[in-house]
């Protein structure tokens, strides 16, 4: 836990561009973070924030009119972004994997789950088939399925089967560094609490890297150990999660915290953050979250801000960081959320 | 899986039962004479008499029918050929293997060249060879099969000499029985009926391969084939393919259906002794028994291939069976 | 919102290309007895010589038959068998289809389950033999062949007709037409039909597509009406005489009539149908 840990993943001034019909989007925009090993990194923001990007740009997993404009992608101090179809397969899941979401064909619906994770470790891992077999076995009680599972096809697991088989299958070959992209966003909310629980449980058992997207700042606290909040395609806020909650520094942060619902307090009527993130397409000037945040000066919406240290482990790009006491005071009552004209 | 064969196979079963009565009332209600319909005006009075009994033609219609069903169910008895003056029977049995062999020769050629190249003309989306399949897939859809025939004739037979241009062998052949099926001469002949009935049917599949693969490519498990780093070829036939091919395959069935339907215009071009050109060669004699058995094997041939494409989707699609 | 339809079909240069090609094939039709230079059955001497196997010339210019016969007008005249057969057989199958899937669908129940094992029947009757047999049982005439290529055929349409009823029968306007008091029929033909007839439409220039071709191959084996020049038949009397051998222009124009008539048709088609489904339109 202490700060000497190495960076296994450095994401330098990232951005990425996609090109549509209505023009240039630049979906991330110089957006710079770590993970270090043994670490999970939570990443929460709106649909639209540019989260997903970053995760298919760790990936190379951009879609045709995708690109990384510029940055750099660190993995294990080597540029990946620079790397050609031959590198990248090297990395591929033997040192990055991923968890997608879990929706009905995140996995291919003509052939057993077995088969499919077996595939990648005889493929990737070069495994002997009884060997992978055996691992398949292992993998699955680690996640608490039963063996017979892997006979089963996709469509006869349920959901929440499915995401363990995906947690399983992410392990397969020991990676570095596990991308997880709204794990849990396809189930109840039961099955999404159990499957919470486990991705935890590994994760601090075996002292997984991870990086966890999300839209829903609640469920981050249980598995991450920082929390990196993006808001319209840059960092708004990153720091510890309990720094996070207890002492956001970004309005944007402190309206998601004071959107989710506590059993403890009594609220009469839940705060939420009036308004839509702005269209990325057009350039903007000054800050993205200005419009919908209740704090806004001229200043704001002329000027965007910079990435400001709070303190060693804590950013956050705001122009007013010493004011922050006083707007987390404000935050909490919904009528400074009301007073937006929107 | 039993279950489903079973059932495919009662469904079958009673269309065939239908099919069989519908053919029987059309022969004995649109021809001016009924009974020309299954005797032979130019036998002996005393054969005619025969037949007549045989086939219970003096009797009422309801009860011609259940003789005329009798017979066929029990005894295979179709009647007799007009022409060949032998049992329908027995001329047919060797028309059906040439057939089958013929359209299902073709329809492998058709189907899986068909997937392929839709596969690939997904992958390579806006490239000229994809532009090029589709028009030439169009083109071959748009020709006549016999006509297509002709022109293969012409250019491959009498123009380049590779082919021979009819029948199923060359005169004179030695090799008989079950064996000659397996003779290079045999395959030699087999060739260009069966590309140029393949070459009809190779659009569909192809186009709907197509379609299925450039949706396929946005789902969830090929990005994650990719995240795994597995080989571009693995993912575009393994996981990609695999799964475009289901709604292809779900038009096999109607396909073979057309398919042997159509086959008819192949083997008279082609002077293919099946049942398509013994339907032609009959009809065109007014050999009734032999036209009307003819048709109703073609339409037993048909079924057959239903039921079989049925199972192979199941098979397939495991999301059907399971 | 129908005229924009229209742009987009006339946006569509294939569209377009198969619109032009057909209405060539509908002015040569009309025409064809002022196009074609000879009388398609008329033996054509020369100096008292039958005219026999000429190639292509400026005299002939698809050549001449084995009996003489000048192949150009024959094709020039055959359009009219091939346009006529086309659009009545589509005529027909769209009445018979159209009305049994409007009525299948629109009840349900056990006039549906009927109809639909009908049309399932029909579909395991093989295309062409049946034709054949038809055509042998009755007359051979262009008529017959029409009669038999409807028969088989309205059995795509009506599947198509009767799905669409099925889901737009549960829209909103249909409930309160029938609330206000709208009769069956009513509600079938004036409120559901005007939704269908875009696919049909499509639907059906497929079907003269299919109709030409089913027409021309029922010809070619020798079951078409002897008295009419259609191309199947010019095809049938190439092959018999050993064309295929001797005579390449001959078996060639016939069957490239064939292709562009049904090719422009199906161009159409698709063009219609990437009008009324966006979906389907080429770019994403």
């Amino acid at each position: 836990m202490g700060g000497e840990k190495m960076a296994l993943l450095k994401v330098e001034n990232l951005s990425t561009e996609y090109d549509t019909l209505e023009g240039n989007l630049k979906a991330v925009d110089d957006v710079s973070f770590e993970v270090k090993k043994g670490e999970a990194l939570g990443v929460v923001g709106e649909s639209g924030c540019g989260k997903s990007t970053v995760m298919k740009s760790i990936l190379q997993l951009l879609p045709k009119n995708g690109r990384i404009s510029s940055g750099k992608i660190l993995y294990k101090d080597k540029d990946i972004t620079r790397y050609n179809n031959k590198q990248l397969r090297e990395i591929r899941w033997k040192e990055i994997s991923m968890i997608s979401q879990g929706a009905m064909n995140s996995f291919n619906p003509v052939y057993n789950i077995g088969k499919q994770l077996i595939e990648v470790m005889i493929i990737q891992g070069n495994y002997r088939e009884k060997e992978a077999r055996d691992r398949a076995i292992e993998l699955f009680e680690i996640v608490g399925l039963d063996k017979k599972r892997l006979n089963d096809y996709p469509h006869q697991m349920s959901g929440g089967m499915r995401q363990r088989s995906m947690i399983a299958m992410s392990l397969a070959l020991d990676p570095g560094l596990i991308i997880a992209d709204e794990p849990t966003t396809a189930l109840d909310v039961v099955m999404q609490d159990r499957i919470l629980d486990k991705i935890s449980e590994l994760q601090k058992k075996m002292e997984l890297s991870m990086l966890f997207v999300t839209h829903d700042i609640s469920i981050i606290a249980e598995v991450c150990q920082r929390v990196m909040v993006m808001y319209s395609g840059k960092i708004a806020e990153i720091s510890t999660t309990h720094n996070i909650f207890k002492k956001p520094y970004h309005p944007y942060t402190m309206g998601l915290i004071n959107a989710i619902p506590t059993v403890v307090e009594d609220i009469d009527h839940l705060v939420s953050i009036p308004g839509y993130p702005p269209n990325l397409i057009n350039s903007l000037q000054g800050c993205r979250f200005a419009p919908r945040c209740p704090f806004a000066t001229s200043k704001c919406r002329a000027e965007s801000p910079e990435m400001k240290l709070v303190n060693e482990n804590h950013r956050a790009a705001c122009h007013y960081i010493e004011k922050a006491d006083k707007f987390r005071e404000k935050s909490h009552r919904t009528e400074t959320w009301e007073g937006l004209l929107v | 899986m039993l279950i489903f064969l079973g059932k495919r196979l009662i469904q079958a079963l009673i269309a065939l039962f239908i099919l069989v009565t519908i053919v029987f009332f059309m022969f004995r209600l649109l021809p001016a004479d009924p009974t020309a319909a299954m005797v032979d005006a130019s036998l002996s009075p005393e054969a005619q008499m025969q037949i007549k009994a045989s086939f219970g033609l003096d009797q009422p219609l309801y009860k011609q029918y259940f003789i005329y069903l009798k017979n066929i169910i029990l005894h295979g008895d179709f009647g007799m050929s007009f022409f060949y003056r032998e049992s329908v029977i027995s001329v047919l049995a060797s028309r059906i293997l040439n057939t089958i062999i013929l359209g299902t020769t073709a329809i492998i050629f058709a189907y899986s060249f068909g997937l392929v190249l839709g596969a690939l003309m997904a992958w390579y989306r806006g490239s000229l060879f994809e532009m090029s399949s589709i028009i030439a897939g169009l083109f071959f859809k748009a020709a006549p099969q016999f006509w297509t025939g002709m022109i293969f004739l012409m250019i491959f037979s009498y123009g380049l000499g590779w082919f021979p241009y009819s029948g199923i062998r060359e005169a004179g052949y030695e090799a008989s029985g079950i064996m000659k099926y397996f003779s290079m001469d045999f395959l030699h002949h087999l060739v260009l009926p069966a590309t140029v009935t393949g070459l009809y049917y190779l659009a569909q599949p192809m186009l709907l391969m197509r379609n299925a693969m450039l949706e396929i490519t946005n789902e969830p498990f090929i990005e994650l084939a990719f995240a795994k780093g597995l080989p571009e070829r693995r993912i575009i036939f393994h996981h990609a393919a695999r799964n475009a091919l289901l709604p292809a395959t779900t038009t096999l069935a109607t396909k073979m259906g057309q398919l042997i339907g159509g086959i008819v215009l192949i083997e008279y071009v082609f002077s293919w002794p099946g049942l398509g050109r013994e339907i032609v060669m009959a009809a065109s004699r007014y050999d009734y028994p032999l036209a009307q058995a003819s048709f109703l094997l073609i339409a037993f041939v048909v079924m057959f291939y239903n039921v079989l494409a049925d199972l192979l989707y199941g098979f397939l699609d495991p999301r059907i069976v399971y | 919102m129908k005229s924009k339809k229209i742009n987009l079909l006339f946006n569509d240069p294939l569209a377009v290309a198969g619109i032009i090609i057909l209405t060539i094939f509908i002015i040569i039709a009309i025409f064809a007895p002022q196009i074609a230079p000879y009388d398609p059955n008329e033996i054509i001497r020369v100096d008292g010589k039958i005219q026999r196997l000429q190639r292509p010339s400026g005299e002939f210019i698809f050549g001449t038959t084995y009996m003489g016969r000048d192949i150009f007008s024959q094709v020039v005249m055959g359009s009219r068998i091939a346009l006529r057969v086309g659009l009545l057989a589509a005529f027909f199958v769209a009445i018979i289809g159209t009305t049994v899937g409007l009525v299948s669908g629109y009840y349900g129940g056990w006039i549906d389950t009927i109809a639909m094992r009908f049309v399932d029947i029909l579909y395991g009757i093989p295309f062409i033999p049946f034709v054949i047999i038809l055509v042998s049982l009755l007359k051979p005439s262009v008529w017959n062949i029409i009669l038999a290529v409807s028969i088989l055929t309205w059995r795509t349409v009506a599947r198509i007709v009767r799905s669409q009823v099925l889901s737009i029968i549960q829209r909103p306007y249909i409930k309160a037409a029938r609330v206000a008091g709208a009769s069956d029929f009513r509600i079938m033909f004036f409120h559901i039909l005007p939704n269908i007839l875009p696919l049909i439409f499509v639907e059906m220039s497929f079907i003269v597509g299919w109709a030409i071709i089913s027409e021309a191959s029922v010809s070619f084996v020798g079951f078409g009406d002897p008295r009419a020049v259609s191309w199947g038949k010019i095809l049938h009397t190439a092959f018999n005489n050993g064309a295929v051998r001797v005579a390449p222009w001959w078996v060639a124009p016939p069957g490239f009539a064939i292709v562009l008539l049904v090719i422009s048709v199906f161009l159409i088609s698709r063009g219609i149908e990437q009008a009324i489904n966006p979906r389907l339109r080429d770019g994403r």
